[in-house]
This record gives C-alpha cells, sequence and structure tokens, in this order.
C-alpha cells in the first residue's frame, strides 16, 4: 500500500487543519482571552509536521478501493487527535485523553461532551469546539476536493465521506459536486446565524450554536444548552435548521436547478417527514399526561424527536424523566438516524425504509412464491447487490452496537441499558442518551479504555463502519 | 467542456478515461456493471437508462451539452440517439457507424442528419495501419478531408531530390497536385511563396492527394516503405478497408480467412485480392502462399492470443514487417514489456478514442474548425456560404493576410489543390493552412 501517500494526505489535512485554526486564534484576539499563544504554537506544530509530510515525494498511483477506505479512516483519526492539540495546550480539560474523546466527539459531529463546566471554558476554546463539529459534519476530505485542483484519486475517498448507501453525484466532475455540497452548507450555516442573532441571541452563541448545528452535532456554548436561552424563537430555528441539515444535500440542488419532480418523487424525503410527524404525535400524547398544556408538550415532543432523528441532540427537557413509551419512540429514532447526504449519522433513513420494503417483499412471497417484484426507491428500482448491501450493513451494524456495548461492560461494569444508550449514541453521532451516562459527570468518571471505546465507535459512525474495519485489519497484517 | 458518452461500452470506457481529466462526463448506458466500473476508476457521472429516450438524455443535460459521442453497440441505435440528442439542443454529436454496408454512404449520413462526426473504428484503424506501412518512421502523416488529403511532415536531408530546389522547380518537376504548405526552419514556420529554396534541416509539410504521395516521395528519395505485397490474417472490417485501401494502391494483397461463408463474401467486395481459406497459424500453408516475399504481415483476427502467435510465426517464416492487432490492453502492456519482435502492435479501442479526443480538443481550444495541430501549423477547414467575402473570385487576385496558405479546396467531394487560377465557389470547402490559432471567420484571411 502506499504508505507515502497516506503521510502526503495526512500532510495536507493538518495543513488545512492547521489554517482552520486561525479562526479561533482571531476569536481568541478579539476576547482577549489569553490563548492567543496556544492556538499561535497549534498552529505552528501542525504546520511544521503538515508541511513535513507534504514534502514526502510519491508516484502517482491509482488506488485501490480498500486503500481509499483506509487513508479516508487513518486521516480522520489524525485528524482528530490534531484537533485536541489547543485543548490539551490550553490545560482547560483535565486529561489529555479527554481532550481528545472531546475532539473525536466534535469532529465526528456527535456532540456528547465531557466537561462538566462548560462556561469556565475560555470562548476561543469554545469556538474550536463548535468549529469542529461544522468541519466534520461534511467532510475534510470532501473539503480538500473542493479546494485543491481534482485528482481522481480522491474519488472513492469522497464517497467513503459523504454518509448513506446511494453516493450519486450531482454533477459529473468530483471537485465541482464537492465545491456545491460545500456552497449548500455555508450558507445554510450563514442563514442559521442570521436568523439566530435576529432571534436574539448574540453573535459569539449564534455562531457558535450555528456551527455544530450545522454539522448536526449539538455542542453548545452553556451549561443549560438551549434551556438557557428560555426562548421559543430559538428553538424553532434550531428545530427547523435540525431538519434542513439532515436531509439529503441533493434536495436543495435540486430546488435550486428547479427540478422539483425529483423533489416530489424522493422516498427518502418522504419518509423522513412521515416519521417525523408520526413520532411526534405519539410523543405529545405521551408526554401531554405530565405536562398537562398543549402548547409545552407540543414544544418538548417536536424539538424532542427532531433532535433525535437529526443526531443533533440539543435536550430541553430531563430525558430520563419521560414515560417509557416516549423513550422508547427516541431510542428506535436514535437508530434511525437523518437522511443520506446529510450531515446527520445513525442508519440513514433510506436503508430503514429499504429494509421494510424487503420485508413486505418476503412476506409477499409467501403468498405468492413464485412472484418477482422488483423494489422501487424513487420511482427506479434497486439493484440486488445494493438490497444485499443494505442488509448486510444493517447486520454489521447491530453486530457492532452488541460488541462495543460488550467491551463497554467489561470495562467500565455499568448497567446494561446505560451502556447500550451511550454506544448507540456514539455510533450514531447522536450525543444525547438515556440512562446513567447521559450526564457529563458521569462520563468523565468513566475510565480510559471507557473513553478510548466511545471514541472508537463515533469515528467508526461517521465514516460508516467499514473504513475503520479495513483499517485494523491492515494494522495487524502489517504485524505479521 | 460538458460531453455526454452514450454506450458505457470498450470504446465509451476509453474515450472517458483520456478525456475525463478536463471535462465533465456524463455517460449513459442500460448495463449497470459496466456503469459501475466506469463509475469506481473514472472521475464521471453515470446514469443508467436508454439513450435514445428523451427523458434519459435530458436527464443527462443534453440541452446544454457541447458533444454528445454515442458509441453503443448498434449503429441504428446510435444515429437515433444523436438525431433526439441534436434535435434536443445537443451542439455537437458524434456517433459510430461501424457497418461495412454503411462505409461508402458515411459522407451522405453526415450532411444529411446534420452529425458532426462519424466514427467507423474499424476504418480509422486500416488508416492507421496504412499510414505504418506507408510510411517510414521519420514522416509523421495526417489525414483530412474525408483521408483524400495527407499532409506529410518530411525532415528533409542532402539526398532528398528537393534539398536545395526552388519551390516553384519541384512544383514544375512535378506535374501533380502536390502543394507544399509549409516549412519549419530553426523553429520557424515559414509559409512558403514560389521563389524559397529548401534547405537541408527543413520540416517539410506537403499537402496531396492521398494516392499521390507515395509518387512524390518516391521521385524525390525520400524514404518510404517499398511495398509490393501485403499478407492480411482475418477478413473482418478491419482487413476489408485494409485491403481495399491498398488495392487502390496497386498492392498485392493476400487474405486468410477461415470462415468459407465469409471468404465467398470477401472475394466479392474485394475482387482484386487474393482470398485464401486457411488458417493464419498454419506454417505450411504460410509457406505455401510465399510468405517470405510479403512485405508485411498484419494479423487482424478477432482474438488476442492468435494474432500474437500467427504473427511471431510469420517474423520467423521471414515476412518483413509484422503488425498484430491487440484489444485487451493489459495484452499489449504484457507484450511491450516482453519485447517480442513484432513491429507494430494496433489496439483499436485506443485509436479511435484518441482521435475522438483530439476532435474534441480542438473545439475546447475555440479553433473550431483547426483539424490538425503540428507544431506550430494549424489546419483549418471553413465552409463557404454567402457571407463570403471573396465569392467567384481568382485566388491569385486576393489579398490574404501574412502566413495562410489556402490548401485545398473540396467542391462535390472532388479536391483541388488551388493554383492561382482556382476559384471559390459557393458550397465549397476550404482548407487553410496558418501559423495564427485564431481564425474564427474565413472573411478574416481577407486584408483589410
Amino acid at each position: 500500500m502506499g504508505y507515502r501517500l497516506v503521510l502526503k494526505t495526512i500532510g495536507k489535512i493538518l495543513l488545512l487543519e492547521s489554517i482552520l485554526m486561525f479562526l479561533p486564534l482571531i476569536i481568541s484576539i478579539i476576547y482577549q482571552d489569553g490563548n492567543v499563544s496556544v492556538f499561535l504554537s497549534s498552529i505552528i506544530i501542525l504546520f511544521l509536521l503538515g508541511f513535513l509530510f507534504l514534502r514526502i515525494k510519491t508516484e502517482s498511483k491509482k488506488l485501490f478501493l480498500h486503500e481509499n477506505f483506509i487513508i479516508v479512516a487513518i486521516c480522520w483519526i489524525v485528524m482528530s487527535i490534531f484537533g485536541a492539540v489547543p485543548f490539551i495546550l490550553s490545560k482547560e480539560f483535565s486529561s489529555i485523553i479527554n481532550s481528545i474523546f472531546e475532539s473525536i466527539s466534535g469532529f465526528t459531529a456527535t456532540g456528547t461532551t465531557i466537561l462538566i463546566n462548560i462556561e469556565n471554558l475560555s470562548k476561543s476554546i469554545l469556538f474550536w469546539r463548535g468549529f469542529t463539529q461544522w468541519i466534520g459534519g461534511l467532510g475534510v476530505l470532501t473539503f480538500i476536493i473542493a479546494v485543491l485542483p481534482g485528482k481522481n484519486s480522491f474519488n472513492n475517498m469522497f464517497k467513503t465521506e459523504i454518509t448513506g448507501p446511494s453516493k450519486e453525484k450531482l454533477v459529473p466532475k468530483l471537485s465541482q459536486n464537492a465545491k456545491i455540497l460545500y456552497l449548500i452548507y455555508i450558507s445554510l450555516t450563514c442563514l442559521e446565524i442570521i436568523f439566530l442573532l435576529l432571534a436574539g441571541m448574540n453573535f459569539y452563541d449564534a455562531v457558535i450554536h450555528a456551527l455544530s448545528n450545522a454539522g448536526t452535532g449539538g455542542f453548545s456554548n452553556k451549561n443549560l444548552g438551549v434551556v438557557y436561552y428560555k426562548n421559543i424563537f430559538i428553538e424553532i430555528i434550531l428545530l427547523i435548521f435540525m431538519i434542513l441539515f439532515s436531509i439529503n444535500f441533493a434536495f436543495y440542488y435540486d430546488i435550486v436547478e428547479k427540478n422539483f419532480k425529483s423533489i416530489i418523487q424522493n422516498d427518502e424525503f418522504k419518509f423522513y417527514i412521515f416519521i417525523l410527524i408520526l413520532s411526534s404525535v405519539i410523543v405529545f400524547f405521551d408526554i401531554n399526561k405530565i405536562y398537562r398544556s398543549c402548547f409545552v408538550s407540543l414544544r418538548y415532543s417536536v424539538f424532542s424527536v427532531t433532535s433525535t432523528i437529526s443526531t443533533s441532540g440539543y435536550a430541553i427537557i430531563d430525558k430520563n424523566n419521560l414515560p417509557s413509551l416516549s423513550q422508547f419512540i427516541l431510542f428506535i429514532l436514535m437508530i434511525f438516524g437523518g437522511c443520506a447526504g446529510s450531515t446527520s449519522g445513525g442508519l440513514k433513513l433510506i436503508r430503514i425504509l429499504i429494509i421494510i420494503k424487503l420485508i413486505t417483499r418476503e412476506i409477499n412471497k409467501l403468498f405468492h412464491p413464485k412472484i418477482i417484484e422488483n423494489i422501487e426507491i424513487n420511482n427506479s428500482s434497486v439493484s440486488e447487490k445494493m438490497l444485499y448491501d443494505v442488509l448486510i450493513y444493517f447486520c454489521v451494524f447491530i453486530f457492532i452496537i452488541f460488541s462495543f456495548t460488550f467491551l463497554l461492560i467489561l470495562t467500565d461494569k455499568k448497567d446494561i441499558w446505560s451502556s447500550l444508550n451511550i454506544i448507540i449514541s456514539s455510533l450514531n453521532n447522536i450525543g444525547y442518551c438515556f440512562g446513567n451516562l447521559s450526564t457529563s459527570k458521569n462520563l468523565e468518571n468513566l475510565s480510559n479504555l471507557g473513553k478510548i471505546i466511545l471514541s472508537t465507535c463515533m469515528i467508526i459512525g461517521r465514516l460508516e463502519i467499514y473504513p475503520v474495519i479495513l483499517m485494523i485489519l491492515s494494522i495487524f497484517k502489517i504485524k505479521k | 467542456m460538458k460531453i455526454i458518452i452514450a454506450g458505457c461500452g470498450k470504446a465509451g470506457y476509453n474515450l472517458a478515461s483520456v478525456l475525463f481529466e478536463n471535462n465533465d462526463i456524463i455517460m449513459i448506458d442500460e448495463n449497470k456493471e459496466a456503469l459501475e466500473r466506469a463509475d469506481q476508476n473514472l472521475d464521471v457521472m453515470c446514469i443508467k437508462g436508454n439513450c435514445i429516450s428523451s427523458k434519459i438524455l435530458l436527464e443527462a443535460g443534453v440541452n446544454n451539452c457541447d458533444v454528445l459521442v454515442s458509441v453503443t453497440t448498434r449503429d441504428e441505435t446510435n444515429i437515433v440517439c444523436c438525431l433526439t440528442a441534436k434535435n434536443l439542443g445537443a451542439s455537437r454529436v458524434i456517433a459510430r457507424i461501424r457497418n461495412y454496408e454503411y462505409a461508402n454512404e458515411i459522407d451522405e449520413m453526415k450532411s444529411d442528419m446534420n452529425l458532426d462526426l462519424v466514427i467507423n473504428p474499424e476504418k480509422k484503424v486500416a488508416d492507421e495501419i496504412l499510414k505504418f506501412l506507408k510510411f517510414s518512421k521519420d514522416i509523421k502523416v495526417d489525414f483530412f478531408a474525408n483521408k483524400n488529403i495527407e499532409i506529410l511532415e518530411i525532415k528533409i536531408n542532402k539526398k532528398n531530390l528537393m534539398c536545395n530546389l526552388k519551390l516553384k522547380d519541384i512544383i514544375k518537376n512535378d506535374n501533380q497536385n502536390i502543394l507544399i504548405a509549409a516549412i519549419l526552419r530553426d523553429n520557424f514556420v515559414i509559409v512558403p511563396k514560389g521563389n524559397d529554396v529548401i534547405k537541408e534541416n527543413d520540416t517539410v509539410y506537403i499537402i496531396a492527394h492521398g494516392n499521390k504521395t507515395i509518387n512524390f516521395c518516391q521521385r524525390n528519395k525520400i524514404y518510404v516503405n517499398k511495398l509490393n505485397s501485403v499478407i492480411i490474417v482475418g477478413g473482418g472490417r478491419i482487413g476489408c478497408y485494409l485491403a481495399e485501401y491498398l488495392n487502390n494502391l496497386g498492392i498485392k494483397t493476400k487474405i486468410f480467412e477461415v470462415d468459407k461463408k465469409r471468404c465467398i463474401f470477401l472475394n466479392d467486395i474485394l475482387p482484386k485480392s487474393v482470398i485464401i481459406n486457411g488458417d493464419g497459424m498454419d506454417d505450411k500453408l504460410l509457406k505455401s502462399e510465399n510468405i517470405e516475399d510479403a512485405d508485411a504481415f498484419i494479423s487482424l483476427t478477432g482474438r488476442d492470443e492468435e494474432n500474437l502467435i500467427s504473427v511471431l510465426l510469420a517474423k520467423n517464416l521471414g515476412a518483413k514487417k509484422v503488425i498484430a492487432k491487440i484489444n485487451r490492453e493489459h495484452y499489449s502492456r504484457a507484450i511491450n514489456s516482453l519485447n517480442l519482435n513484432i513491429d507494430n502492435i494496433i489496439n483499436p479501442g485506443m485509436i479511435t478514442s484518441k482521435y475522438v479526443a483530439r476532435y474534441i480538443d480542438n473545439i475546447g481550444d475555440n479553433i473550431n474548425n483547426s483539424l490538425i495541430n503540428i507544431k506550430k501549423l494549424n489546419v483549418f477547414d471553413f465552409k463557404i456560404d454567402i457571407s463570403t467575402s471573396f465569392l467567384n473570385k481568382y485566388i491569385k487576385n486576393l489579398n490574404l493576410i501574412e502566413n495562410v496558405l489556402i490548401a485545398a479546396i473540396i467542391r462535390n467531394r472532388e479536391i483541388i489543390i488551388p493554383d492561382g487560377e482556382s476559384i471559390v465557389k459557393l458550397g465549397d470547402h476550404l482548407v487553410l493552412i496558418s501559423k495564427s490559432e485564431n481564425i474564427t471567420d474565413i472573411n478574416d484571411i481577407i486584408k483589410l
């Protein structure tokens, strides 16, 4: 395998990361929070390392599919670890492991935080924490493809970073594709900042919330999260943008291109809206018994459902006190996740939809043993290979959930419900869960091994499992 | 540029792989596996569907595409696809039409159906083999105006009779229609006049009818391959075209073909060739057919392995030049690394895709009429219409800008190498040679 190429790609990533760190540096200069030296030294470290790696000479060689996967996985790990450099240098985190955990949680747009008192942190560090979610949301390699002149070898890397099973291009050129995606991403983020400002948030908070909402991450710079503002408009804006960021970005391209037909035909989008409404209604009636106010129940139910399914993970109520029906609905939604081709995590609704249709087909087959039936999504039939891929992915997904829950119980001996929940929350990049481990305090008390397990889960979930597995296998091959 | 390629077979894939780095490529095919291969290896967009359906074509964005290339398996599909695309607004369409029966009607098809370029891969490959057979490696050849005109690039040395002669004397010695179009001297292009003298080490560009270049070269002691008899193994389409070319040049051809029915057909269409019903790998048969006298031995059967073996055999038996057709690209890579005693390997797929790619590249450079670009020299093809300012005038009376030469006039498919007395008429095509790259309109060549 091209180790040189791996190092060179890492070099590019590090350089890019060091450039991106100029933004928190500027924040630090503006607010004078004493972190100028922290960010300056981080920039220098990353820049030098990146520059060193970039100097490596590589032969131009075509990469095989699995090599692409491995490079992407390694890049993500390296990027997340080096993203923790400012956290470590600022000494605002209690340990190195905690810093790296927070950084990985940021880049994978999970949003699980290990910080007990967020408001203690300096403004630039908090900004960087939110910014990592924005960077990780759509993918770093995608960004590199958009910025650097097009290289063929990135083709499969791009596909690895974009979420979901179907990766159809919007336009023929990869770099153009990446540019369009980032353009949509940036404009939506800017729009959200403006709306949050109008709703009465101050500029700094608006930027942080918009950035982390864009990556469907769910970091806040307040201990109480969204509840702090006690502002219904802010909640509505966040709600709308959570939905916007968790639907396929091709949707916006179609709107710009006035391709309304394909919007109407989009089954995944319709399914998404259906699930949203259905679960909101169920949760609404369930919690209405407690709150006894239609307005409050509606507000809480819709926000919780959206926050869960879009894998953002903002919370406005104490989840553990919810009635069990609501808890269970939200738990299922955690696994579902948003639409393919968005910044959300989870299994992706298109896979769920395909699996549901497969089940109906199987049942149909029992009635009519000789029936031939194609499964149609968006008015065109899904190939058998894709069906197979989706099924296998689902199996692997379940397998990963159970095996990591097993590992976590082994290392930390927490109860089953909490362990299962935190694993699912990490794997689906939600950062919001039920059980004991939903509070930062308990999370911080986890053993180091437990934190590593959770971090691994986040990266596995963000890259949709296979890249990380391939990487681990290839490392073992080297040792042989 | 936005290019749609209908058909993701061997040709489509090759074409895309040549073009995708600088262009936006959209591929249409009904075969999912073929598309997946392209999607994995190339930076292209793939659409599954029927390339004749206007819904699919519109989905691919045919209304604002620069070029549509149709290379599906069936000629008829290609034609209909191009017609539909043109109606839907594609600016240029290219069709692959390979059926032998259509070969002589391609010009009519092209103009009647408003196709911008028709590719006949087999014919193109036959051209390529012919070039290789006719001229030594020092001479570069290009065909244009439907392959009836050749442009030769010749490096002059002392042995050439042309050396140190005035242009008008060369032409006088040669009463044939030959045009010395340009001279490249010390990296300077000269568009020559009658009194210019050709010197040693010049590179001379000569334009002439295809069947006259060989005579001209021989008379002027420019080295060309002596070609008296050629053996072709495999009477497929390439073999037919090649034999036809060679027969027209008066070169004896023998065609080996295993299929008896095909032999009878070949005998029908190629009366001048000797058709032999036999295997090209049979050494006894080859010997009895005087292989040692063959100036060239070309194996063009459908199987790469057979071509390779028979060519090696022929070389052993004394054939002077051997050429094998190899379809699979990885085979030709392997053969090249083996250093076998083969003079040339022909890869049909690459030849056609490079040809189309060159055509498309030329569009992209905005020299939309430039056919050939040899070093600093551009060749343009313009149609004369009513807007042309010098209609019905003698060429000698035209006040042309510097460094432009009217190389040929094509009238009703006849080629005239013009002299001062020639007249430009409505409907003609003019072939121009110029140092300048940006002649966009025919009237640009007249001094104001």
